[in-house]
C-alpha cells in the first residue's frame, strides 16, 4: 500500500457523532445484563451461595434498566419523535429492534421481581395505614394470597422467568454489539466478535458491580460478608473477565494478522490515538492487573483471610467496572476518531462537562441506579429473607 | 387451578397493556405511510414543493439576449450566468425583479477557475497571477487586479 | 423445589406456560404488526402514478450520476451552488472535491480545503507529483445501501425513482445512519438535529431540470442520466465505457460513475 504523508478526513467527517452518551448506553445495558445471568445463576443454576446477592442483582437490573434509555433519548435529535422507533419499526434495521428487546426484557424484570417480592409486598400493605396501604394493595394486584400453594407458584414462575431472562438478556446486549459490528463502513466496529465481546464484558461488569455493591451494602448494613459469595462471585468473574480480554486481543490480532485495509487505520488508532484509553486501561490496567488479582483469590484461596479476599476482590472488581468502560469507550469512541476516508484522524474527543452529553450528566444517570435501588431498599429489602422460609421463597 | 389469581391478573394487565400499545401505535403511523415503501409518501411531494434558487437555463436569455447572444459565441459558451453571478432566485422571483444581480469583480471569481493548479487538466486556461500581473511572490493580489484590464464584453466572450 | 416436583407437575407446567404465552404474544403481535405493515408497502411499492404540482411520476425515471475525473477543474463551483441551492448549513457539505497528488514513488496527497467551497490554493508539496487530479463527490444513492438499511423508523428511504432522502419530518435523529454510510456523505443538520445529505435536487430533477451541481459545472465533468429514458446519453456511456465505483468491495451498489478514476482515490 501507499505511504500516506497527509491525514485526510472527508469534510463531513470532522464531528464526532456519537458522544460519552452513546459509550454510557452499552455500559449501563451490560450491567443489566449481567446482573441479571448472577440472580440467574442462583434462580436457574442454583448456586446456593449467591444466594445472599440474588435480591441484590435483580433489582440492581432493573435499577440500570430504568435509566439505560436516557442516554440515547439525551443524544438523540429528536427524542420527543423516539416512540417513532416503536411505531414504525423498520425491521432491516438492527436499531428498531430496540423497542421490542427493551420492552419485554424489562416486563419480565419487572415481573420476576414482583414475583420474588410478592409475599413482602402484601405483608407491607397489611400493616400500613393510608396511601401506602393503597400503593402496595395495588402493588399486589388486589390479590392478598400468601399460601404455601401461591408461593410455589411464585417460585416455579420465577424459575421459569429466570430461564428465559438468559437469553434475554443474551440478546438485549449481544444486539448492542451487533449494532456496531453491522456497520460494514467501520474498520474498527465491523467484526461478527463484537457482539460476543460485548456480551462477555457485559456479564464481567454485571459480576464485578454486583460484588462491590453487596460489599459496600453489607458495610453500610453492618451485616457480615458471606465468604462463600464473594468466593464464587470472584471466580466466575475470573472466568468472564479471561474470555472477555481473549476476545477483545483476539480481534485485535487477527486485524494485525490479515493486515488487510482495516489495519491501515486500526493500528495507528490503537497504537497512538487511543493508546492509553486502549492499551493503559483497558488492556495492562483494566484486564491484567484484576486478572493477577482474581487469580490470587481463585488459586491461593486456602491462604486468605476473609477480609483479603474480600479486599482484593472489591479491588479487582473496580478495576474490571473501568475496564468496561473503556472497552466501550474505546469501541464507540475509538470508532470514530479515523474518517472514513480512511486515511485521517480527527482531533481526540474530551466530552464537556456540562451539556446534555456532559460528563455531569453521565454521572447523574450513573448515580440515579443506585438512588433507585436505595429507596427500593427502604421499602423492599435487598438482602435475602431472614431465612425461615428457605429457599421456596427465593 | 388454585393460588394462581395473581397470575391472572398481572397476565391480563399485561395484556391490556399490550392492547393499548398496539392500538396507539396504530393511531401514530401517519396517513401516507406505507403507500410508496417503507416511508412518508407525502415525504416525496414535500422534497419536490421546494423553491428552486438557481433557474433553469435560458432563463437569463429572457431579459438579456444580447448578452448571451455574446457570450454563445465565446469560449465561456458553456458556462451558465449564474455560476459566475449568483442564483436567479437573488435577481428575479415569480417575474418580478426584487434585486440588483451581484456580480463579484474580484480576482478570486476568475481564480477559482484559472488559477494555475497543478492538478488541473491541461487543456484548461490556466494562468500564475503573480506572474502574469508581474508581482514579487509575497505580494498580495490588487482585489481588482483581473477587471482592471479585462472588461464585461471581453469576459463575456473572450 | 423438589417438594412440588411430583404431584404438582402439571400445574408447574401451566404456570411456565401462561408466562411464557405472555411474553411470547406480545412478541408476535408486535412482530407480526411490523411484518404486515412490510409487507403491504412491498405489495404497493410503485403503484402510484404521477405526484405533485408538476405531475411528476417517480416510477418513471431512474437517476444516474456520472463524474469525469479527467474534465473537473476543482473551481468548487459545483459545491457553492449545492451550498446556495440547498441552503446547506456551514462546514457541512452535501457534495465537495478532493484533490490528489501522487508523487513517483507512490506518496498520495489529498486535501478538500473547506469541501473546495472556496476553490483551491496553489499546493506546496516539495515533492516531484507524478499524476494530480480532482475528484468531486456526492452521495452515491446506493441501490443497496446500508443508510436505508439501519435507519430505525423509516426516515431514510430510496424513492421510487432510485434517489435516497431523508424524511425530515421523522428522522429521531441517532446519526446512525451518518455511521453507515461509507462514503461520508451525510451529517447531522445543526438546526433541524435530522440526518441530512444530497438530494440529488429532488425538487429541480422532478421539474425536468438538472440538479444545481451539474447545472453550474463549467466544464460537463459531472452528469445526470436517466437509466429508464431510452438513449440517455449518460446510461450509454456508463454502459458502453470503462466507469468505476467507489469502495466497490462494499458492495452498497452505488448508482454514482466514475471515468477516469485512479486507485488512489479514497
Amino acid at each position: 500500500m501507499h505511504e500516506q504523508a497527509m491525514n485526510y478526513l472527508f469534510p463531513n467527517d470532522l464531528h464526532i457523532m456519537w458522544s460519552l452518551m452513546i459509550a454510557l448506553y452499552p455500559y449501563i445495558t451490560g450491567l443489566v445484563a449481567g446482573a441479571f445471568i448472577v440472580s440467574s445463576l442462583y434462580h436457574v443454576f442454583g448456586r446456593e451461595e449467591l444466594k445472599p446477592v440474588a435480591r441484590l442483582a435483580m433489582v440492581a437490573s432493573l435499577a440500570f434498566l430504568s435509566v439505560a434509555t436516557l442516554p440515547l433519548l439525551l443524544h438523540l435529535g429528536h427524542p420527543e419523535r423516539s416512540l417513532n422507533i416503536m411505531v414504525t419499526p423498520h425491521f432491516t434495521s438492527a436499531m428498531s429492534a430496540f423497542g421490542m428487546i427493551y420492552g419485554l426484557y424489562f416486563i419480565l424484570v419487572l415481573f420476576e421481581i414482583w414475583l420474588i417480592y410478592r409475599v413482602e409486598i402484601i405483608e407491607t400493605a397489611a400493616r400500613s395505614r393510608g396511601i401506602k396501604r393503597w400503593i402496595f394493595a395495588a402493588l399486589a394486584l388486589g390479590v392478598y394470597d400468601t399460601s404455601e400453594g401461591s408461593r410455589r407458584v411464585d417460585h416455579q414462575l420465577v424459575v421459569g422467568l429466570a430461564a428465559v431472562g438468559i437469553p434475554m438478556a443474551c440478546i438485549l446486549h449481544g444486539y448492542v454489539g451487533f449494532m456496531f459490528g453491522s456497520v460494514k463502513a467501520n474498520a474498527f466496529w465491523s467484526t461478527p466478535l463484537m457482539p460476543i465481546i460485548f456480551l462477555f464484558s457485559a456479564v464481567t461488569s454485571g459480576i464485578a458491580m454486583i460484588i462491590v455493591l453487596y460489599e459496600i451494602a453489607s458495610k453500610v448494613n453492618g451485616r457480615k460478608i458471606e465468604g462463600g459469595c464473594v468466593q464464587s462471585l470472584a471466580q466466575w468473574l475470573w472466568l468472564f473477565a479471561t474470555i472477555t480480554v481473549t476476545l477483545e486481543l483476539l480481534e485485535i490480532i487477527m486485524l494485525a494478522y490479515e493486515r488487510n485495509e482495516e489495519w491501515l487505520v486500526v493500528e495507528p488508532l490503537i497504537t497512538d490515538k487511543i493508546a492509553f484509553s486502549f492499551i493503559g486501561v483497558q488492556m495492562i490496567f483494566g484486564s491484567l492487573v484484576p486478572f493477577i488479582l482474581l487469580a490470587i483469590v481463585v488459586l491461593m484461596q486456602r491462604y486468605l483471610t476473609d477480609t483479603l479476599r474480600n479486599v482484593i476482590s472489591f479491588i479487582a472488581a473496580m478495576i474490571l467496572l473501568i475496564q468496561v468502560f473503556a472497552m466501550r469507550w474505546n469501541v464507540v469512541i475509538g470508532g470514530q476518531i479515523f474518517s472514513k476516508s480512511g486515511v485521517g484522524f480527527r482531533e481526540s474527543y474530551v466530552p464537556d462537562l456540562g451539556g446534555l452529553e456532559g460528563i455531569g450528566m453521565a454521572l447523574l444517570i450513573m448515580v440515579a441506579p443506585f438512588v433507585i435501588m436505595a429507596v427500593f431498599n427502604r421499602y423492599l429489602p435487598l438482602s435475602p429473607p431472614a431465612g425461615e422460609e428457605g429457599r421456596s421463597e427465593t | 387451578m388454585e393460588n394462581t389469581k395473581h397470575i391472572w391478573r398481572a397476565v391480563i394487565l399485561l395484556l391490556v397493556l399490550l392492547v393499548a400499545m398496539v392500538l396507539g401505535r396504530q393511531a401514530l403511523i401517519p396517513e401516507s405511510f406505507g403507500e410508496m415503501g417503507f416511508y412518508r409518501a407525502d415525504a416525496l411531494d414535500e422534497f419536490m414543493a421546494k423553491e428552486m434558487e438557481y433557474g433553469p437555463p435560458g432563463s437569463c436569455t429572457e431579459c438579456h439576449d444580447d448578452v448571451a447572444e455574446a457570450k454563445a459565441a465565446g469560449g465561456h459558451a458553456g458556462v451558465q450566468c449564474e455560476v459566475c453571478h449568483a442564483p436567479l432566485s437573488t435577481h428575479v422571483r415569480d417575474g418580478d425583479i426584487v434585486a440588483e444581480m451581484a456580480i463579484n469583480r474580484t480576482w478570486h471569481l476568475c481564480a477559482y477557475c484559472h488559477q494555475q493548479l497543478t492538478a488541473r487538466p491541461a487543456g484548461m486556461t490556466q494562468i500564475d497571477l503573480h506572474e502574469h500581473l508581474e508581482l514579487g511572490s509575497g505580494e498580495a493580489i490588487p482585489e481588482d487586479a483581473c477587471f482592471d484590464c479585462h472588461d464585461a464584453e471581453g469576459i463575456h466572450s473572450p | 423445589m423438589d417438594d412440588c416436583k411430583n404431584n404438582e407437575g402439571y400445574t408447574r407446567r401451566n404456570f411456565l406456560l401462561a408466562g411464557a404465552r405472555g411474553a411470547a404474544g406480545m412478541a408476535l403481535v408486535l412482530f407480526g404488526g411490523g411484518v404486515a405493515l412490510v409487507s403491504a408497502n412491498t405489495v404497493s411499492a410503485g403503484g402510484s402514478g404521477p405526484r405533485g404540482e408538476y405531475g411528476y411520476d417517480p416510477t418513471k425515471h431512474r437517476w444516474i450520476y456520472l463524474v469525469d475525473i479527467s474534465k473537473c477543474i476543482g473551481c468548487g463551483s459545483c459545491v457553492r451552488a449545492c451550498e446556495l441551492e440547498n441552503q446547506v448549513p456551514a462546514n457541512f457539505f452535501r457534495t465537495w472535491v478532493e484533490r490528489y497528488h501522487v508523487s513517483r514513488t507512490g506518496q498520495v496527497w489529498i486535501d478538500s480545503p473547506n469541501g473546495a467551497r472556496d476553490g483551491f490554493d496553489p499546493a506546496v508539496l516539495g515533492a516531484d507529483v507524478a499524476k494530480s487530479f480532482f475528484v468531486p463527490k456526492l452521495c452515491n444513492h446506493c441501490t443497496n445501501t446500508p443508510c436505508v438499511q439501519l435507519c430505525p423508523v423509516g426516515a431514510s428511504f430510496i424513492s421510487p425513482d432510485g434517489v435516497v432522502l431523508v424524511d425530515e419530518q421523522r428522522c429521531i435523529g441517532c446519526s446512525y445512519c451518518v455511521q453507515a454510510c461509507p462514503y461520508g456523505s451525510r451529517f447531522i443538520h445543526p438546526e433541524t438535529h435530522t440526518a441530512s445529505k444530497c438530494t440529488l435536487c429532488y425538487h429541480r430533477i422532478t421539474r425536468g431540470h438538472r440538479t444545481a451541481c451539474v447545472q453550474n459545472c463549467p466544464t460537463g465533468a459531472r452528469r445526470l442520466g436517466d437509466a429508464k429514458v431510452l438513449g440517455d446519453e449518460v446510461a450509454n456511456i456508463i454502459a458502453t465505457s470503462e466507469v468505476h465505483l467507489l469502495k466497490p468491495e462494499l458492495h452498497t451498489e452505488p448508482n454514482c460513475y466514475y471515468i477516469g478514476h485512479s486507485q488512489e482515490v479514497r
